[in-house]
């Protein structure tokens, strides 16, 4: 099956200020040399600590940013390529959803029209009732009854909010959702609701999903491969099964015992487990693996040297002492 | 999983739009609706005031030249040297001047809305040039700049009008500038973008509508300063020319007489300071109504 | 162990006075805290976790008022004059905040702000409590010292302040120590980090510790005993141990399945609460959570179930009852 969206040798940034009147401004990178592929209907868990680049990557992949060098290939189509009415017919096929779900929706708009809105742009053909009927499947498929429609955003819950936004996000059809952190402004049961309709949408409509999160127990449960992100770069990446059964970067090893479990008798043991060091600033990232400062691990070699992402026999791992466990 | 399925806060069945809580908390200001109900009554009056007299304000009428306030005399208020009543003279110079007023504020704030929302929105160097040229429109002397424009639009009421709106524009523009800013960072307009919507569609549909509460009510503050601008040319003589009354004009010959004979100016000054304090006290309510820490 | 309890909350309640009438925030809330224990007290939004520990330091808003007792050392915190309070919070009793940016002050450098409290309630000369500071700081792992003594807290990073503010709480060495959702804004190895250096300092000077959090995992990694809270009262309440084994109050149990796990089978869907958390209004009659249990009879929501139990507590007419 060719992949729904793939990525090769991605790098995004933005410009930074000089430091004198005269100096020039230097492009400060963000996301690095990140390649993913993607095939329908699967979906794809990016984790990693703040500065890591993965909402960035997000947009990017949607070209909501451009980047600086790389290319994006929708349905083996570049990107780039395309003109700007092209693309803007694409995006019906390419949806996102944001961390903050209130903010996500114009205060100023009642539900139906936030959801129906982006009708008039991808099928402009219909009718206004027909966008209506449609913005109304959108919100019974997420889970709200039709009388949501008439309600403003400061009337709802988070997680109504939220549902809101994939209400907007599907009501086009897409094929592809990109997921920036949906789910970590939102109570636990809340969480678990969202997760589940995201998970429900999938199967019923053949989404592919890209669902970025540092928090790697909701990554687990909802995505088929992971992706690894350190300031900017890849440094592992998996199906998710063999991922989580031992994973082979010591950094992911690193994120894996930092999350606490609830679990009493585990989590009392691994106290005074944890890395050492501070997360490295992306304005000044060390030459070598971006994880050499903090790295138990590390050696002369990985200051020096970056890593590059090798096969593990249908995984990457990004390090020059990577084992398979 | 269905969220209707429970039972859900007491929310009512048509939503309230803020604007709508907006608006009802301005109701709940007495002085403001009080204000409100005054100026409505002097618009009534100068627009349908003057029907109710046989005369107009420049008919001259010389059997009572400077006639004093008698309202025994068909000329209630009294009349000026040339015979004219004071009263009609008032009520249609105050047509002229509310006109300008709310159709001059009407028009600066649609300019600077939008300008101010294009520039806020579009950022980088078409906002730096945008703004740019906003600051070197500030830094002409303004009643230079009226009395040019005015004359390069060939001179006349409705290139005084022009002029005085294209001066006063320049701090909607501003104003709205700031708040486009923060708009375009919010994530609802990603999401138009991710939508495929063009920059003037979100320009239109997401960024202008909530700069609504900021531009009402620096609007409300625009309306005394456009009349209070056309009184002051009116009285500097630049303004609008005799015969035809506004209240700058009025006031103007008021104060000339001002040593002698009190009655010109009385009735227009009592009348433009009626309706500066009525706009200045709808000003206040709606600034309270729409404080978006109550949102 | 029989020692006596460090902090009695009996009966202790926050009302919010607002236009549309009085919210109550949390409702008839008892526990225990004993010497050197760290108690969780978990819950989603809405929950009145966090107005607790600000009813116990006296910083609720000004349109809140606190009522029942909660017996510090044998004095009840609940409407002291706020002479005797001052006396206590900053040396005795402490708190930590979740944004440490805003309980830092931005003005000021980070060793004199460690400082002014050692001078103001030990006594203490400005070099001595600058030393100490300094050794503080030191403890608390943040490099060079000294040097970052001297510096403002922008300078530091999210994970370097937060451990700065445990020092500012621990410098006085308080017998209680209150930390608000500490590690909900950090990154997850940072978090691990500072969980730890809770842990280990408590553990060193004694000090008895509130959490409050939203996070089961962070209740495990620190809590000996956890309370469960929803809708402002009091759910369960146990050792961690047994009510992550086997909750009992429908609600501990529901958030324990709505839990993603790392190890552990998966199950096809994470198991949920319907509905949303309680946001606003009067106290219903009945259980706060009857609206969203799956399991609920009648009596749920025509009385309140008590808190019952013995070390182990749980409010549930359902308790015992075989799921």
């Amino acid at each position: 099956m060719s992949a729904l969206i793939e990525a090769r040798g991605l790098e995004v940034g933005y410009p930074v200020a000089a430091p004198t009147l005269f100096g020039r401004s230097r492009i400060l990178p963000v996301v690095r040399d990140v390649s993913l592929k993607l095939e329908p209907g699967r979906t794809l868990g990016i984790v990693g600590e703040s500065g890591c680049g993965k909402s960035t990557l997000g947009r990017a992949l949607l070209r909501l940013i451009e980047p600086t060098a790389g290319k994006v290939l929708w349905l083996g189509q570049d990107m780039a390529a395309m003109g700007r009415d092209e693309l803007r017919r694409r995006r019906s096929e390419m949806q996102i959803i944001f961390q903050d779900p209130v903010a996500a929706l114009d205060p100023r708009m009642t539900l139906g029209r936030i959801v129906s809105r982006p009708l008039a742009t991808f099928e402009p053909g219909l009718s206004r009732a027909a966008r209506r009927d449609r913005a109304i499947e959108a919100l019974r498929l997420v889970g709200l009854s039709e009388d949501f429609a008439l309600r403003y955003p400061h009337e709802i819950s988070g997680g109504q909010a939220q549902r809101v936004g994939i209400a907007r996000a599907i009501v086009g059809r897409p094929r592809l959702i990109v997921c920036d952190e949906p789910v970590s402004a939102l109570d636990v049961s809340i969480q678990a609701q969202v997760v589940n309709l995201l998970m429900d949408l999938q199967d019923r409509l053949g989404l592919a999903l890209i669902f970025i999160s540092h928090n790697l127990a909701v990554v687990r449960h909802i995505s088929h491969d992971v992706m690894v992100m350190c300031l900017g770069r890849v440094v592992e990446t998996g199906p998710r099964d063999i991922f989580y059964a031992g994973p082979l970067h010591p950094y992911s090893r690193a994120l894996m015992e930092a999350v606490p479990e609830p679990d009493p008798r585990r989590e009392k043991g691994r106290v005074g487990t944890a890395l050492p060091g501070e997360l490295p600033s992306v304005l000044n990232p060390p030459p070598g693996c971006v994880f050499a400062t903090r790295c138990p691990k590390a050696q002369d070699r990985c200051r020096r040297e970056r890593p590059e992402l090798r096969d593990f026999g249908g995984r990457q791992a990004a390090c020059h002492f990577a084992e398979t466990p | 999983m269905s969220d209707a399925s429970l039972p859900s806060a007491a929310a009512p069945a048509r939503g309230l739009s803020t604007l709508r809580l907006q608006f009802a908390r301005f109701a709940r200001n007495r002085l403001a609706m009080a204000s409100v109900a005054v100026l409505m009554l002097i618009v009534l009056a100068c627009f349908l005031g003057p029907f109710l007299f046989p005369f107009t304000g420049e008919d001259a009428d010389f059997d009572y030249i400077l006639a004093p306030i008698d309202f025994t005399s068909p000329h209630l208020f009294g009349t000026d040297d040339y015979g004219r009543d004071l009263l009609v003279r008032t009520l249609e110079g105050g047509r002229v001047s509310l006109t300008i007023g709310f159709l001059g504020a009407l028009v600066a704030g649609v300019i600077g809305v939008l300008y101010g929302a294009v520039a806020g929105y579009a950022g980088g160097r078409t906002d730096g040039l945008m703004m740019r040229f906003v600051e070197i429109l500030y830094g002409f002397p303004y009643v230079i700049l009226v009395i040019l424009l005015s004359l390069v639009l060939g001179g006349g009421n409705l290139a005084l009008f022009a002029a005085i709106v294209f001066t006063l524009w320049l701090t909607p523009a501003v104003i709205v500038r700031a708040q486009a800013q923060s708009l375009a960072r919010r994530e609802f307009v990603e999401a138009a973008r991710a939508g495929g919507m063009t920059g003037w569609q979100i320009v239109l549909t997401h960024i202008v509508p909530n700069c609504v509460s900021v531009v009402i009510v620096y609007g409300s503050l625009l309306v005394p300063e456009v009349i209070l601008s056309e009184s002051f040319l009116s009285f500097l003589g630049i303004g609008i020319k005799e015969p035809q009354a506004s209240w700058g004009n009025l006031i103007q010959a008021g104060t000339a007489a001002m040593e002698t004979d009190l009655r010109l100016l009385l009735l227009p000054g009592t009348m433009l300071a009626t309706v500066l304090f009525c706009l200045n006290f709808i000003a206040d309510g709606l600034r309270d109504a729409f404080d978006p820490n109550d949102r | 162990m029989t020692a006596e309890p460090i902090l009695s909350l009996r009966g202790l309640s926050v009302d919010f006075r607002l236009p549309e009438g009085t919210l109550r925030a949390v409702d008839d809330v008892s526990f225990d805290v004993r010497p050197g224990e760290v108690l969780g007290i978990v819950g989603e939004s809405g929950s009145g976790k966090s107005q607790i520990l600000f009813a116990l330091m006296g910083l609720l808003a000004r349109n809140g008022t606190a009522s029942g007792a909660a017996l510090f050392r044998g004095r009840n915190l609940i409407g002291l004059p706020a002479a005797e309070l001052d006396a206590i919070r900053g040396a005795s009793l402490s708190m930590i905040f979740q944004d440490p940016m805003t309980s830092l002050n931005p003005f000021q450098r980070v060793g004199d702000q460690l400082a002014e409290g050692l001078i103001a309630h030990r006594g203490m000369t400005r070099a001595a409590a600058r030393e100490a500071a300094v050794a503080m700081l030191d403890r608390v792992r943040i490099p060079d010292a000294a040097a970052r003594a001297r510096r403002y807290p922008h300078e530091f990073s999210g994970g370097m302040r937060q451990r700065v503010m445990i020092a500012m709480a621990l410098l006085a060495r308080p017998a209680l120590l209150l930390a608000d959702e500490p590690t909900t804004a950090l990154d997850v190895t940072i978090q691990a980090q500072v969980l730890d250096l809770i842990a280990e300092l408590s553990r060193e000077t004694g000090t008895s510790v509130i959490l409050v959090t939203h996070d089961l995992g962070v209740v495990a990694r620190l809590c000996d005993r956890v309370i469960v809270l929803y809708g402002g009262r009091v759910m369960e309440e146990g050792p961690a141990e047994a009510v992550f084994d086997a909750p009992r109050h429908p609600y501990a149990q529901g958030l324990l399945a709505a839990t993603p796990r790392m190890a552990d089978a998966l199950t096809p869907r994470l198991g949920t609460i319907p509905g949303t958390p309680r946001s606003g209004g009067a106290m219903l009659p009945g259980c706060p959570f009857a609206p969203r249990c799956a399991v609920r009879v009648e009596a749920c929501t025509l009385a309140r179930p008590p808190l019952v139990g013995d070390g182990r507590r749980v409010a549930c007419h359902l308790a015992g009852v075989p799921a």
